[in-house]
């Protein structure tokens, strides 16, 4: 248990006991995990970390609409095909021994869910990101994939992992995923970490920074998420905010420091306007 | 592990299950073999690795959370009082005491929350006898789509489907005059030749496909005008590839469920309650619940809001307001269907029409619903 958090720890992620039992699970049981949550969260982050922490391979595919097996798997290589074919034409070979030729891994593209099953070393983490992006057939496929892992190349025969990948889904519930997807997998949902947390992640993250300035950044963030905006600020938000106000030398904040600086955190003109309404009511200077 | 601890790990499935939470064997033995690998002498990391194994989905966490709460750590731990009279029992007491309150014990977050509406009948035991008795209060109602001038609306949703155009997915698809090569397909052609091409394959990117969401206003003063909306729902059903029908009164409530059921050409058997059929208006509450609740999900560039209603608001103006304009930005355009505008000499004048006007593409009545929709705005 103490690894994991510890490891975690050394990579400047700071990670609660959920999330850390969560990743002791995928290790013991070898099931996928399933990371729901809002944006800016560190959804991704913890496939990097625990790549890092595990100091293994990270592969990663980053799913969007119209993805296809061509792009998540393997895809055979036809203009060197094609090349090579012409070059041995005149060579004598027979064509059995031709054909074996081009359909070798040396003329295969392995995408990454080919390349995740085959690592002969360690087992790698593979991420899958955003899986809500990508289409419902896609979906249905991943399913098989991640049941068995194994993947069928027709002219190849079928490869097996040796060393099963550490599967880390994410997604923004943009869609909802099938019920078959799910229950595939451990299900962890991540939301906004309290001010303690999010206290310690600014502290890990830029070691150099003014505790009271960090106090002061968390509980404002507090409050901007409790407002009713359309782009609720992250953790990522947070801490870009936190750098530039280093950056700028700001070791405290007032109203118009965050005026000022709330390009980092308001993503979209209402949530703009609405921050900045706020503001002008006093709405922090008495309690900051 | 312990006998015991198994037992009531395995009983503790049991009871998630009888509420709704989806745990089958598999889960039950995946939760057995968590609780090996984990350190269970900490209770946290105990109730996390349950949930982790036995959730797939935030709502079934809550419910987790409650059911936990209530078998781990509550005086109710012998058999005799397992099962559905642990939640039953509570529901009694309950009967007799806050009938009126009944309603707020529904809502999310207490722990006799009955499963949503979408998923009817297919859980037993307390949470029927709930739903039942919540009918009761508000006593439902079952819209009946008409079946006169079928032919017409499926027409006119074919249409509208057709109009819209859209811009170009990301998706590869064979194309006859696409802009690149398709080298796998030209490869396998030339396979029949020897090897030598002498057909080339193209492909190219396929125009999208509009998504549509469609709000019907299922008040009183839109009687006999809300059913033929909902017939456009379902034609609309049958011919694009995403619709999303909500209906509401006084409150908002997603009915594609219950429109996907529907096989071929049936019609679907819609039950919904008083609260969305035959009630109030309060458009501005009905929009903002969609936009807060579903916008994130259901809103993109592809989507059009077909929104039928008379306008005729009750509710807060603000709120209505509010809503249009994440409506207008989020969503490709809005359609508005008023079944006034057919009166001669109507203007929009009524608060709540008058406040959503700017943010419409198309403002139309109903009628159009048989004559066609024209959709005259390309998008994006």
């Amino acid at each position: 248990m103490m690894f994991i958090e510890q490891a975690f720890q050394e990579q400047g992620y700071v990670t609660d006991r959920s999330t850390a039992t969560a990743l002791q699970l995928v290790m013991a049981l070898k099931k996928p995990l399933l990371v729901e949550g809002p944006a800016g969260v560190g959804k991704t982050e913890i496939a990097k970390v625990l790549a890092r922490a595990l100091d293994t391979r990270l592969i990663r595919l980053q799913c969007y609409e119209g993805l296809d097996v061509n792009t998540a798997l393997y895809e055979w290589n036809y203009q060197k095909q094609l090349l090579h074919l012409k070059l041995t034409e005149q060579s004598g070979m027979t064509p059995a021994e031709r054909e074996a030729e081009i359909f070798s891994s040396d003329f295969l593209f392995r995408r990454p869910l080919l390349e995740a099953i085959s690592d002969v070393d360690a087992s790698p983490v593979l991420l899958i990101d955003e899986v809500d992006r990508a289409d419902e057939e896609f979906e249905a496929f991943l399913l098989e994939v991640l049941a068995e892992f194994q993947i069928t190349v027709p002219e190849l025969g079928t490869l097996y992992a040796r060393h099963r990948p550490y599967v880390i889904l994410t997604s923004n519930r943009t869609r909802e995923l099938s019920e078959a997807l799910r229950r595939r997998c451990l299900y962890h949902w991540i939301s906004y970490p309290d001010p303690e947390k999010e206290k310690a992640i600014l502290a890990s993250r830029l070691p150099g920074i003014d505790t009271r300035l960090a106090g002061q950044i968390v509980n404002i963030m507090e409050r901007i998420r409790r407002m009713p905006l359309d782009k609720i600020p992250g953790v990522a938000e947070s801490l870009d905010w936190a750098h530039a106000l280093t950056v700028l030398h700001q070791g405290e904040l007032d109203a118009q420091t965050v005026k000022e600086t709330l390009g980092c955190i308001a993503k979209d003109l209402d949530d703009w306007k609405q921050i900045e309404q706020a503001l002008e009511e006093g709405w922090m200077s008495g309690n900051v | 592990m312990c006998k015991v601890l198994s037992g009531h790990v395995l009983r503790f499935c049991q009871q998630l299950r009888q509420n709704g939470v989806n745990v089958g064997p598999g889960e039950t033995m995946d939760a057995l073999r968590a609780l090996e690998a984990v350190d269970m002498a900490d209770e946290r990391i105990f109730h996390s690795a349950l949930r982790l194994v036995l959730c797939s989905s935030l709502e079934e966490q809550e419910k987790f959370d409650r059911i936990y709460q209530l078998y781990f750590h509550s005086q109710y731990k012998k058999e005799d009082k397992a099962g559905i009279a642990l939640f039953s029992e509570e529901m009694h007491t309950d009967d007799k005491q806050e009938k009126d309150k009944r309603q707020e014990r529904y809502a999310p977050g207490s722990v006799l929350a009955a499963p949503s509406n979408d998923k009817m009948g297919e859980s037993k035991g307390f949470s029927l006898s709930a739903r039942l008795a919540l009918y009761d209060v508000n006593g439902s109602a079952t819209p009946c789509i008409p079946q006169e001038k079928e032919a017409e609306v499926l027409k006119s949703a074919k249409d509208l489907c057709r109009q819209v155009q859209l811009c170009k997915s990301r998706r590869w698809k064979p194309m006859k005059h696409g802009v690149r090569l398709d080298m796998r397909r030209t490869f396998r052609k030339s396979v029949a030749y020897g090897g030598e091409v002498l057909n080339l394959v193209r492909k190219g990117k396929p125009p999208r496909q509009a998504e549509f969401v469609l709000l019907c206003d299922g008040s009183r003063s839109m009687e006999g005008i809300a059913e033929t909306v909902l017939q456009f729902a379902w034609a609309l059903t049958r011919s694009a590839k995403r619709v999303e029908t909500f209906l509401f009164s006084t409150r908002l409530k997603r009915v594609t469920g219950q429109f996907k059921l529907a096989f071929g050409k049936a019609r679907p058997k819609l039950t919904v309650q008083g609260t969305e059929w035959g009630g109030g208006t309060r458009i501005g509450e009905s929009l903002d619940t969609f936009v807060s609740r579903y916008g994130s999900q259901l809103l993109n560039p592809n989507t059009i809001v077909i929104i039928a209603s008379d306008g005729l608001d009750t509710g807060a103006i603000e709120e209505l307001e509010s809503a249009m304009r994440i409506l207008r930005r989020k969503a490709a355009g809005i359609i508005w269907l008023n079944p006034l505008l057919s009166l001669s000499g109507y203007l929009p004048e009524a608060r709540g029409m008058k406040t959503a006007l700017p943010y419409i593409d198309v403002f139309t009545s109903v009628e159009s619903l048989f004559t066609g929709l024209r959709w005259l705005k390309p998008i994006r």
